[in-house]
């Protein structure tokens, strides 16, 4: 998009339309939330994933298009360890929405989640470090690739 | 090594430091050099890590702010030096009214309205990001958020937009 496509798609934007979207994406944060949880759940049963491993952290993003909203992080404790979601921004050049997963303290060795609307249902795709890979060649955030990255993260 | 390329090595040099003092003050959260970070001891382990995701979080703005404003000095430099040496009639009315501005017009702003006229649209596509971001950490909207386009990326995209400006002048 060049820049005058995008200042004239920002001009578009009326209050609704910025309200619908920031709503869409705080919806998609807690809906990864949500299955992140439930994978956890059932690969670590006697954890007790849902009811004493996560918690939630309000925190504060500022996006140019969308303004300062509120939305959280998602802390898992594992092995005395927290592996974070952070929610980055809805607003990414080649996806729909990004929340970084990493080990707290390790911030710069994590994963990239990156939403993905191009297909339906909409997915979440997984990129570690510096991402090079078109989206659709990303794999798919599923149990497996999920399960895959934390015992990346953890080792 | 080009000015810009030097402002991305600051960032990797800076970063390996942060690094390393993280990766010593994690193995070792009871070593008593740890108490110079003001977290009180004896350190909590979770501070700790957090205090050094956000320093990390820091180092990366502060990293891409430098290449940013590398940028938007060279580009006067560079175009001014190159124009100069062209003589003002050969050159693009866009790239003469960019040079007629006064100095402190010729902003990150007005520089990507010149580089909208002059270069291809492939190496726009980053820039509005990466002025969204600038602006967003310069006007003081930190808000603790990771940045969202790589360093590595911005100084690449900037370098090339700066290389292809310099060959469209006229």
């Amino acid at each position: 998009m060049s820049l005058r496509d995008y200042l004239q798609e920002i001009r578009e934007r009326d209050p609704q339309q910025v309200a619908a979207t920031l709503s869409q994406w705080v919806d998609d944060i807690n809906r990864l939330y949500e299955f992140v949880i439930t994978q956890l759940s059932e690969l670590l049963p006697e954890e007790k994933i849902k009811e004493e491993k996560t918690k939630t952290v309000p925190v504060t993003r500022y996006e140019e298009l969308l303004g300062e909203y509120q939305t959280h992080e998602l802390n898992v404790s594992l092995c005395g360890r927290k592996i974070v979601f952070s929610p980055v921004a809805r607003i990414v050049l080649g996806s729909t929405g990004r929340v970084d997963m990493f080990l707290r303290g390790r911030i710069d060795e994590g994963y990239k989640l990156l939403h993905d609307q191009t297909v339906s249902p909409a997915v979440w795709r997984l990129a570690k470090g510096q991402r090079r890979k078109a989206l659709p060649d990303l794999p798919a955030l599923t149990k497996e690739t999920l399960e895959s990255a934390i015992k990346d993260l953890l080792g | 090594m080009s000015p810009l390329a030097q402002a991305y090595r600051r960032y990797q040099v800076l970063k390996a430091l942060v690094q390393e003092a993280r990766d010593r003050a994690l193995n070792s959260p009871e070593d008593p050099k740890n108490a110079l970070l003001g977290l009180g001891e004896p350190v909590n382990p979770d501070e700790l890590a957090a205090f050094f995701d956000q320093l990390l979080n820091r180092v990366n703005e502060l990293g891409f702010l430098d290449v940013v404003s590398t940028f938007e000095e060279t580009f006067h430099a560079r175009v001014s030096a190159v124009a100069a040496s062209i003589g003002t009639p050969k050159l693009r009315p866009a790239v003469s009214v960019f040079l007629g501005r006064r100095r402190e017009e010729q902003t990150l702003r007005t520089i990507l309205v010149l580089l909208e006229q002059i270069i291809d649209k492939t190496a726009l596509a980053k820039l509005p990001d990466i002025k969204d971001e600038r602006d967003r950490i310069a006007h003081g909207k930190l808000s603790s958020q990771p940045l969202k386009v790589e360093i590595e990326d911005t100084w690449q995209v900037l370098e090339e937009a700066l290389l292809q400006a310099l060959q469209q002048l006229t």
